[in-house]
């Protein structure tokens, strides 16, 4: 405890505060261009922290980072455009606002809702972080894999027309997702001949196509229409009032969406992406009104930016605790530890005691900031984008899907599937299929492939024969088996009520 | 349209108001490009490398990532760059001498990547948790010939030193230890602490990194290790195991040989570093010093011996 | 013959060509090893049952659907094409050079008849100028993005 208050001393110097508002800036600036991720944010960076103490560099990195996974819900809400994967639920519910007229309120209830999903996943981080390394390292391949499928079975609640054409999607996500280099076999497959796809098709790319082209292109359809209404009703301070109740009158949201967030977010490689979606599931789930969801439900977006903004902290466990770098930003700030001579990992939380606990407590003033910053920046974003007019926004946004997918990997091709994804996307959307699963199943794809594969090669170990039974033989196998199950006939269990209720009504009347 | 002509022609010119002779190379910023994610080994030890080679070359060094295919994305792209010295990219063995056998299209051959250095190494170290039942390399041996198939390996990535080490003992050895690849050195130490190998055929960086949690059984080096004396090497334990992976900076073909000396020297100097030299021993990279000739002597040493290991793995 | 489009049958002719066309590329078994293929080899089939369930469906009890891309009109077919040989022509004409020619096409052509004039004109090619200067010195100078020179003027330029 001692250390916790001590830390805070540490963190609020002026110099750290100014480095962290600059890098605040920055993060939120490059979270809101599609297609540059907060890793590319942190990487660049990294140099620059080089010549800093370590806690000053380490601090910045941090804000930098969650300022980037905020950032991406304004293109999210004003675009459609997820700027990563962990903002892909908050254009279910933020988009359609923003057509409906509640843009900027959509904007301030993801700014409170990011705050107080970092401020709890810092707490999550700082009393919990040991044990649940300890809890993390307990899945291998084989529960990767279930985790996958658990996750794949979120479409059958997400797609709202129809669940058969939802897991079609989902598949034809999968094996999107097998273009390139298998991850275990090593060999190049489904490249069509073409050797730039030996690199696979870059996720952030594919998901930009498919949420925003389709919406340019209906907008291209009618280029003197405006993009999306503007709040007559209520100004900027209603908004905000509105956007706080959004927010803080439903605990039980934060609290199921922040602690989902922090525990999917530990897990390596899959956590980040997916933390999102499933908080957003377990709101529709839980609401009242699940109908609602999808059509411009506040609910939704507290939930998808609370929960990822818990995990910006919780990615932070294994590397903390265990030296592990779980996600890809984690593994640049593992970069960054080792340069500055620091060893990742148990030491963390002996000899660099000081500088771990200033880290950690550095994200509950990064939250704040970013609850204050995001609403003065909120209102000047929402005011330019909508004084755009339509024949201007649509170039400027493709110019900017273009150069956005470039910048991931530098890689034309990348480019090109963007806007081949995307032409598709309009196509597959008008066919029922639901851009949604696509991209679960894109993100899931490779993980529950390594999971598999690595599963069998494992299963060898118990039996030679049927190593898959490796698959059944684990308890947290059994359990995440179960809940697969139960997520995936969720939908039909809730028909099956509603039936019988319309017919009590029914007999009533 | 001979209008149309002229102005693109004019454009073109505009686009190559390159540095023009090799004499006053560099004249302008440097790019290095890593084909590898940030924050993974190549991509650790060119941040370090950067503000030296900075100073080194007197221009400054720009690093970008382009990630793909094993590496093979970005080594395409290297090879149909302006040879010019102002292109480089980190290159990795055993990998540009296995994609292009291994694959139909890899975008590359080998013979295209001019190398300018080799000037890092992260020998294979064989590692298992600290509690693990296995203390020496003839235990780990002898479990897995009583029991086929019970002993798993973990490593990075398919066809790589990892893998080839693995496969190089099995064969030395007469036993079966399967491979499982990870897609990075955080995926597979996490495999290892969670239990889920046996261990690691890994890299030096690991046993050096990681010393707390893990034991190491061997190093594939000639002699032991300065920063781990107590670890035996393969060679002493009779396995005759040298097996790593090396890192260098490599141009387009084409680029003019004197370019390709001043680029050397400039990484030469880097290495020759006192106080880079000893940050890289404690993360447990080995530096090496080859020049652009004997680099290219190394690669086609090594490229039958890795050729006959294919066909091995093949079969 | 029921109005709209049979919806449930176009899926499941799209799903059971994109299962086709990635089952042709593993059908020479040899060159992948054992560890590539096996997920494939499960995934495929689902996807391809997945296919002929929604081609029967498209038989028995099809969706139908009256406004089947409601807002496909010359105007979106424009922009579908332009941008699609933006990105095509980008890697052999260089970024600045493709966008600014896509880009006034565009504000071209979503502008008013009556008011492409003169000053308009002037108006497009601050807001490209603008926005391409944007891209570039953000991009290219600060973040060491290399957006494509063009090939074309690199092999005019060896040549």
């Amino acid at each position: 405890m001692e250390l916790i208050l001590g830390s805070f001393g540490n963190v609020l110097t002026f110099q750290n505060l100014t480095f962290m508002f600059i890098a605040m800036t920055l993060g939120m600036v490059a979270g809101a261009l599609p297609g540059f991720s907060a890793t590319m944010a942190v990487a660049l960076l990294v140099p620059f922290t080089f010549t800093m103490s370590p806690t000053s560099g380490l601090v910045t990195i941090g804000a930098l980072y969650a300022a980037a996974i905020y950032g991406g819900s304004f293109s999210a809400i004003l675009l459609n455009t997820p700027g990563t994967p962990s903002s892909i639920g908050t254009c279910f519910d933020g988009y359609p606002m923003a057509k409906n007229g509640r843009g900027e309120e959509a904007l301030y209830t993801a700014s409170f809702a990011s705050g107080i999903g970092g401020i709890i996943g810092t707490i999550i981080l700082i009393a919990f972080a040991l044990p649940l390394a300890t809890w993390s390292l307990q899945f291998g391949p084989p529960e990767f894999f279930w985790t996958a499928i658990f996750g794949l079975t979120i479409i059958s609640s997400l797609s709202t027309k129809s669940v058969l054409k939802g897991f079609t999607a989902g598949f034809i996500g999968v094996v999107i997702g097998m273009i390139g280099l298998s991850p275990i076999g090593g060999d190049v497959r489904f490249d069509f001949g073409i050797s730039n796809l030996q690199g696979g098709v870059e996720m952030v790319s594919v998901l930009i196509g498919f949420f925003c082209i389709p919406e340019m292109l209906k907008l291209a359809s009618n280029p003197r229409q405006e993009h999306m209404k503007v709040g007559t009703i209520s100004g900027s301070r209603e908004s905000i009032v509105k956007a706080f109740w959004n927010v803080f009158a439903h605990w039980g949201n934060i609290i199921r969406s922040s602690v989902l967030g922090a525990l999917v977010g530990i897990l390596p490689g899959a956590g980040g992406n997916i933390a999102n979606l499933v908080a957003y599931n377990e709101a529709k789930r839980a609401a009242k009104d699940p109908e609602t969801f999808g059509k411009g439900n506040p609910q939704g977006v507290v939930a998808t930016e609370t929960a990822n903004n818990a995990v910006v902290e919780s990615a932070m466990v294994p590397l903390l605790a265990l030296g592990i770098p779980g996600s890809p930003p984690a593994a640049i700030i593992y970069g960054a530890l080792l340069l500055q001579g620091i060893n990742p990992g148990p030491e963390l939380f002996t000899k660099n005691a000081e500088i771990t606990y200033a880290f950690m407590t550095s994200f509950f003033v990064v939250n704040i900031f970013m609850v204050i910053i995001g609403i003065m920046a909120g209102k000047y974003i929402f005011k330019f984008v909508t004084s755009i007019p339509t024949r201007v926004l649509i170039p400027s946004i493709l110019l900017l899907t273009i150069v956005g997918s470039f910048a991931i990997r530098n890689n034309i091709m990348d480019t090109i599937l963007m806007l081949g994804s995307g032409l598709l996307g309009y196509i597959l959307n008008e066919l029922d299929f639901d851009s949604g699963a696509l991209v679960l199943g894109l993100i899931l794809g490779p993980i529950a492939e390594k999971g598999f594969v690595q599963g069998i090669i494992l299963g060898n170990q118990i039996s030679t024969e049927t190593p898959w039974i490796i698959f059944f033989t684990r308890p947290i196998c059994l359990v995440l088996i179960a809940m697969s199950l139960l997520s995936a006939c969720w939908p039909l269990f809730q028909a099956y009520r509603r039936k019988k209720k319309a017919a009590a009504a029914g007999g009533a009347a | 349209m001979l209008i149309k002509k002229l102005l693109l022609a004019l454009a073109a010119v505009s686009f190559l108001v390159a540095p023009a002779s090799a004499a006053d190379f560099p004249s302008a910023p440097v790019t290095y490009m890593i084909p590898f994610n940030a924050g993974g080994e190549s991509d650790i030890f060119a941040r370090a490398q950067q503000p030296l080679l900075e100073k080194a070359l007197g221009q400054s060094v720009v690093i970008t990532y382009l990630v793909g295919g094993g590496g093979a994305v970005g080594w395409k792209e290297l090879i149909r760059n302006k040879p010019d010295g102002y292109y480089t990219a980190g290159f990795n063995l055993p990998h540009v001498i296995l994609q292009p056998l291994q694959r139909k299209k890899a975008g590359y051959t080998t013979d295209q990547i001019k190398p300018v250095m080799l000037f890092m190494s992260t020998p294979n170290a064989l590692v298992v948790p600290k509690d693990s039942p296995y203390k020496t390399l003839d235990d780990l041996l002898k479990a897995a010939k009583e029991k086929p198939g019970s002993v798993v390996l973990g490593g990075s990535g398919s066809q790589t030193a990892n893998h080839l080490g693995v496969v190089r003992l099995n064969k030395m050895a007469g036993v079966n230890i399967s491979y499982i690849p990870g897609t990075g050195t955080g995926d597979m130490i996490s495999a290892l602490l969670g239990k889920h190998v046996n261990g690691l055929m890994t890299y030096t960086t690991v046993a050096k990194n990681y010393a707390n949690d893990v034991r190491t059984l061997a190093v594939a080096t000639p002699e032991r290790l300065a920063v781990l004396p107590d670890v035996p090497t393969f060679r002493e334990l009779g396995y005759d195991l040298l097996e790593g992976a090396y890192r260098g900076l490599a141009v387009p073909p084409g680029t003019p040989d004197d370019v390709v000396q001043k680029l050397y020297e400039a990484c030469k100097q880097v290495n020759n570093d006192p106080e880079f030299k000893q940050k890289m021993d404690n993360m447990g990279f080995f530096l090496v010093d080859m020049d652009p000739a004997e680099s290219v002597k190394f690669i086609n040493e090594l490229t039958p011996i890795y050729k006959g290991i294919l066909e091995e793995l093949k079969k | 013959m029921k109005k709209g489009v049979n919806v449930d049958l176009w899926a499941g002719l799209f799903t059971l060509a994109v299962t086709g066309l990635f089952w042709m590329q593993i059908l020479e078994r040899d060159e992948f090893s054992f560890h590539s293929l096996i997920y494939p080899d499960r995934i495929l089939p689902i996807l391809g049952i997945l296919g002929a369930v929604l081609v029967v469906k498209g038989f028995v009890s099809p969706t139908r659907k009256v406004e089947f891309c409601k807002e496909l009109n010359t105007e979106l077919v424009f922009t579908a094409v332009v941008s699609a040989i933006w990105v095509l022509a980008m890697d052999y004409l260089g970024f600045l050079l493709t966008s600014t020619v896509a880009m006034f096409l565009m504000l071209y052509r979503f502008q008013p008849k009556e008011l492409r004039n003169a000053k308009s004109l002037m108006q497009f090619c601050l807001i490209i100028f603008g926005e391409l200067a944007f891209m570039w010195l953000v991009f290219v100078n600060f973040l060491a993005v290399s957006l494509p020179e063009g090939q074309f003027f690199r092999m005019i330029g060896l040549a």
